[in-house]
């Protein structure tokens, strides 16, 4: 657990991102080589790389009527395509068209269109992904009344067409969700969800009720069942009893096991290992998954606000209430805390 | 009696200072810790700062306080609101006061507790006074304290009736609780009246009247938001939030356990909301949300005509809802709270004890991994990116293994190429021995192998099979009248020529050689002594750069039998290098009436080939095959690449790989490996065909289309072809493809178009001979070549190698299409046209084919 304290290593390059207000989520596009932001002041701004390490803003655009929560790319196959939610409970679908005072020099500018608009939810939505490619092109969304809902593009051609395929209520208010970026196809990795919840535990501020009983768990696995056509939960990790504020899962690189990284009060990173078939329906068909808590990092203090893992899966970066961006290697010793806002 | 309250304010202007008021109202200069001058006392806020008392006064019969924001006074100009009523400046140190301002009174008609006293941010000759009811005077005045100070500089002794008069009186035989001068409006109060209202008075006007008003049981506290129109107001039961242009009812309401008993406005973060309740020791942080068209500073002369406007543009204002968290500032029940006026997150707490202490409460930072390789991170409002030598500190797989994938590892077609490109020791050995067994196998020396690269465990057979080795005594060629039993048989032989030991000094000898060269003189030794050649073994330590190797060969020398062997294993542990210990150990082992060889298997630091070909010739059968298993399961079970001597690329070595690759995320020489040693069913293993889309996937993420074409090309090589996705040309008509016309197998280049000199001739459909589509750009059937007479005569060269360059010569005259519009035409015209025009070059047709792909930040690597 050695923390490498050289902090001109995390030397920094910094752009004004020039938002009116708090940047709440920003996200890189398949390649790295584009970036979107997107904060309280409704705005969302693209960013693209000058191919020396600079970026360059292309297209900033007022996005929704209320904080902008998430900004996502599509799998560049499906074209240019951005979502985004917001508190306004609405998300939304975004192209970019090019120029649209199109001639040969100045293409430059680029400019986005609202393909969709998802208004299903009542409430405020907090996270939106777009689904693993070889899914076709999925959107799944939740919200603050726990409602996740995911949606598929039957013609990735025509993105103004969006139909509701599922609506899965969990109960508790949902703040973030992670696909599986599993590539494999087999029996063994249908696909997989990852919502958590940022429920206060009740059971805490009310003291013994009645309703002890009630579950505490905050982080649920969702799968999809081909034949019952379906999402059902298959798991809730016990080992997470305190709001979670985000959760991604680990790109899975072959691996046989999946990694979860949580942050609520701590980082965590969970190991969630399929279990064999023949094991399972032993078992009655319920339990699928063993999962095991790898490491628990208690050193951004109280609380932990974001995780995200790098493309191999084996850098972790947290951000949290101390004010740093940590990493943590994947032989899960910390590489060092840094950047004190 | 102000024992009860305890507050701490920061300088609105003086950023470095603040002042705390309780019994007293004492003066804070903060500083770093290091500039703090020895031997003075100073109150610790932070572990970088501390904060030094510049000056201290009573507060005696002092009901409220506030901080100037006069920019040009050197100390913090105070205002102090008296139990009497009257308000009086006062800066604490006696300095420079260039205004004239220190000491100044403004007093009211009637004497009353003063309950607050603000000055006005922006007009900072404005102090505003709330006071108690009195049925014949305001309960609000306005003073200017410039103006009185320049009308009537008197004598401070002068009798009252001289005293400055106020700028306004408003708000006749009522209470003022709190003032609060709001931001969207100059000159513009809102004031908690009354134990029940919270009204709202523009005092350009003058009037009496507020502007507007409304009852509600939060009705204490008014605060003001710094931008924008939010009013907070707490209560017993909570805080309410309210838009100035809409009072008639809260925005929002905020429930809290505990009465709130301090909210402050972030200074710095827009629609911030800072409350503190009863005996807490936490903060509560509401992000007030609110769901409506965001107005950027939108200049409106007055509350009134904004309400009427806001009236205009939405008849029902949308409800907000707030975003919170609590933030611990310590354990000690807080008395009070101040946030820095101007720096982001930083906040002063006061504990109800009196301490001090200095916090940051940061905002939700916001990260992000690209594919690159490059965090990014929104903090302060900006987009941070982390250095470009980060690598080179913390290095990582994925940085490792993009730069190994941009040299084509594992593409290269000598197996052993790869060796060199990895930079890693174990995996150099593990291609060298790809390479190896590859060439054994195809010698011949290793024959019924079921596998293309066998190991060890595949080359011995099990022992239950019937088969014995042949037990040699040797003599040792120096040391005469010593036996040493060694095993032999032709598994054996195959299993040392996999470990890169050819029995026999023939080849043994080169390979001491190698080693020496190598800069390894103790594994020459050790090699050397393995074969009984201790001649050749002194003679390598006595060549050796290191003196102390040469005294390492005095242990060589014989003596006293018994005596020597308990020397040797007494020594052995002693030395550095695992070939000498080991090597001692053979010794001292060798000469024993029954060897015991387990200390020299043991030696880890010896490389596993130099291991096994030692147990190899060494060990009987059973104990061969019990080390051969063990250490295959203790490998794997590490996940070391090693144990892929001992299985080979086969199902188990898929287990190996397996490991490893969870144990260090090297997906990519997994991947390489499967593609080049595979056979077509293992590449059809689960495990094996999620490492190849993984691995595409990241190469895909890379843009290194050339390394993921070639191991294409390698899978489709190793008869992984059948799967393997590829886009081909079928005829429009009758649906067959069109390139099958030349129906030669080539199996490699099945998705290449047929060479040109074909084209030419199948500008129609081989099968049904209606005509191929024609170019958007040319209009010239397509198959019959690109203008310009660009295309190569001669066919891409079969062999992969050199697949690289030949194919760009002969692009130009592909089949292209757009996906959205599906016109399309020769490639090379088309990247023509769209370097110079978005649209499709198909008249009529308005698809924008080439915005559908992101902006190409660089020219492509390979013209």
């Amino acid at each position: 657990m050695s923390e490498l304290s050289s902090t001109n290593l995390f030397e920094s390059q910094t752009i004004i991102a020039d938002h009116k207000d708090l940047i709440h989520d920003v996200a890189y596009d398949f390649y790295g080589e584009r970036m979107a932001t997107c904060s309280s002041d409704q705005y969302v701004k693209v960013w693209d790389t000058d191919g020396q390490g600079g970026w360059r803003l292309t297209a900033s655009w007022k996005a929704h009527h209320g904080s902008v929560w998430k900004v996502t790319w599509a799998h560049p196959e499906f074209g240019q395509v951005l979502a985004t939610c917001s508190f306004d409970r609405t998300a939304a679908i975004w192209e970019e068209v090019g120029d649209t005072t199109a001639s040969g020099s100045e293409k430059g500018l680029r400019t986005w269109v609202k393909r969709s608009n998802l208004v299903d939810s009542r409430t405020s939505v907090t996270d939106v992904k777009f689904g693993p490619k070889h899914l076709g092109l999925l959107l799944v969304t939740c919200s603050a009344d726990g409602i996740i809902r995911i949606y598929e593009a039957p013609d990735v051609m025509n993105l103004a067409q969006w139909t509701l395929q599922h609506e899965i209520p969990t109960k508790v208010s949902i703040s973030c969700l992670s696909w599986n970026p599993s590539l494999s196809r087999s029996n063994s990795n249908p696909p997989m969800l990852a919502v958590g919840s940022d429920e206060p535990n009740i059971a805490n501020a009310i003291g013994t009720q009645s309703d002890k009983v009630a579950c505490n768990e905050k982080v649920f696995i969702y799968e999809y069942s081909e034949s019952s056509r379906r999402w059902t939960r298959t798991e809730c990790l016990s080992s997470v009893v305190e709001p979670v504020n985000d959760l991604a899962f680990a790109p899975n690189l072959g691996r046989s096991f999946h990694l979860l990284a949580v942050a609520t009060k701590d980082v965590r990173i969970i190991k969630i290992e399929p279990l064999p078939e023949s094991s399972s329906s032993t078992n009655g068909g319920n339990v699928r998954f063993k999962s095991e808590v790898m490491a628990a990092f208690e050193e951004h203090c109280s609380c932990v606000w974001r995780v995200s893992w790098n493309i191999t899966g084996t850098l972790l970066a947290s951000s949290g209430d101390d004010c740093c961006v940590r990493l943590w290697k994947s032989e899960y010793r910390a590489v060092r805390g840094a950047s004190r806002e | 009696m102000s024992s009860g309250k305890l507050d701490v304010i920061w300088s609105p202007v003086h950023q470095d200072k603040f002042i705390v008021w309780g019994q007293d109202i004492t003066l804070y200069e903060v500083s770093r810790l290091q500039d703090i001058e020895k031997k003075t006392t100073f109150t610790q806020l932070s572990s970088t700062r501390g904060a030094v008392v510049v000056a201290s006064q009573s507060a005696s019969g002092v009901r409220c306080v506030d901080v100037s924001a006069v920019a040009d006074h050197p100390d913090p100009l105070l205002a102090l609101g008296h139990a009497s009523g009257k308000v009086s400046l006062t800066s604490l140190k006696q300095t420079y006061d260039p205004l004239g301002l220190v000491g100044q009174e403004f007093v009211p008609r009637c004497s009353r507790p003063c309950n607050s006293v603000v000055w006005n941010r922006t007009e900072t000759n404005l102090l505003a006074a709330g006071l108690e009811k009195h049925r014949s005077d305001s309960c609000i005045l306005l003073w200017d304290v410039q103006t009185c100070s320049s009308d009537d500089f008197t004598e401070s002794s002068s009798p009252p009736a001289s005293a400055p008069r106020p700028l306004a009186e408003v708000a006749m035989g009522e209470t003022a609780h709190t003032l609060s001068w709001c931001s969207f409006a100059p000159c513009t109060l809102v004031a908690s009246m009354n134990l029940k209202h919270l009204k709202i008075y523009d005092l350009r006007e003058g009037g009496a009247r507020a502007s507007s008003a409304v009852t509600t049981r939060q009705c204490f506290g008014a605060s003001a938001a710094p931008q924008g129109w939010h009013v907070a107001s707490r209560g017993d039961g909570g805080v309410a939030v309210w838009d100035a242009r809409a009072l008639a009812r809260p925005l929002l309401t905020l429930q809290l356990p505990r009465p709130p008993r301090k909210i402050q406005w972030s200074p710095t973060r827009r629609n911030l909301l800072i409350s503190l309740q009863r005996d807490a020791s936490s903060l509560r942080l509401h992000d007030i949300q609110q769901a409506h068209e965001y107005k950027a500073q939108s200049s409106f002369d007055s509350v009134a005509s904004a309400t009427a406007a806001l009236e205009d543009a939405e008849t029902e204002p949308e409800e907000g809802s707030a975003v919170e968290r609590d933030v611990a500032v310590g354990e000690a029940p807080l008395a009070s709270f101040a946030c820095h006026p101007a720096q982001r997150a930083r906040l002063l707490t006061l504990a109800q004890s009196g301490a001090l202490s200095e916090h940051s409460v940061c905002e939700r930072v916001t990260l992000s991994w690209g594919a690159a390789g490059a965090l990014a991170w929104a903090g302060a409002g900006a987009l941070r990116g982390m250095h470009a030598s980060f690598y080179a500190h913390v290095p990582d797989i994925s940085h490792t293994a993009r730069r190994r994938a941009a040299t084509d590892y594992g593409l290269k077609p000598d197996l052993w190429q790869n060796a060199e490109l990895a930079e890693d020791e174990s995996l150099r050995a593990l291609w060298h021995f790809l390479a190896l067994s590859k060439s054994l196998v195809e010698d011949g020396c290793i024959r019924n192998s079921p596998w293309k690269h066998p190991g060890v465990r595949s080359v011995l057979r099990p022992p239950g099979e019937g088969y014995r080795s042949e037990a040699v005594a040797l003599l040792l060629p120096d040391l005469p009248s010593r036996k040493v039993t060694v095993y032999r048989s032709a598994e054996r032989t195959r299993a040392l020529q996999l470990c890169g030991w050819g029995w026999g000094w023939d080849n043994a000898g080169a390979g001491v050689e190698r080693a020496e060269a190598a800069g390894t003189p103790c594994r020459a030794a050790a090699l050397a002594a393995f074969h009984l050649r201790l001649r050749a073994a002194l003679d390598v330590l006595a060549r050796a750069r290191e003196p102390r190797l040469r005294v390492a060969a005095l242990a060589l020398a014989p003596g006293d039998e018994r005596l020597w062997r308990e020397a040797l294993a007494a020594a052995a542990p002693a030395l550095p290098d695992p070939y000498l210990r080991a090597l001692l150990h053979f010794l001292a082992a060798a000469h024993a009436p029954e060897p015991d060889y387990g200390a020299v298997l043991a030696e880890a630091g010896v490389r596993l080939e130099d291991r096994v070909a030692f147990a190899c010739t060494y060990l009987a059968d059973a104990p061969l095959h019990e080390f051969v298993a063990r250490t295959g399961e203790e490998l794997r079970a590490r996940g070391s690449l090693a144990a892929l001597l001992l299985t080979g690329v086969s199902a188990d070595g898929v287990g190996v790989l397996q490991r490893w690759l969870e144990r260090s995320g090297d997906v990519q020489s997994a991947a390489l490996v499967a593609a080049r040693c595979c056979p077509p069913e293992l590449l059809r293993d689960a495990r094996v065909a999620a490492w190849l889309a993984e691995y595409r996937a990241l190469l895909d993420a890379w843009r290194l289309w050339w390394p993921r074409c070639l191991l294409d090309t390698w899978l489709a090589a190793a008869g992984a072809g059948a799967g393997a996705a590829g886009a081909g040309v079928a005829c429009t008509y009758c649906g067959k493809p069109v390139a099958a016309a030349g129906a030669r197998p080539r199996p490699a280049f099945a998705r290449l178009p047929p060479p040109a000199a074909k084209m030419k001739q199948i500008s129609s459909c081989p099968n049904c001979r209606k005509p191929l589509p024609r170019c958007g750009v040319c209009s010239l059937h397509l198959g019959t070549g690109a203008g310009g007479g660009a295309l190569p005569a001669a066919p891409p060269a079969p062999a992969p190698a050199a697949a690289a360059p030949a194919p760009a010569a002969s692009f130009g005259g592909w089949f292209s299409w757009c996906v959205a519009c599906r016109h399309g035409g020769h490639a090379a015209h088309l990247l023509q046209w769209f370097s110079e025009h978005s649209e499709c070059p198909v008249s009529s047709c308005s698809c924008r084919c080439a915005a559908l792909d992101p902006p190409d930040p660089a020219p492509p690597p390979h013209p």
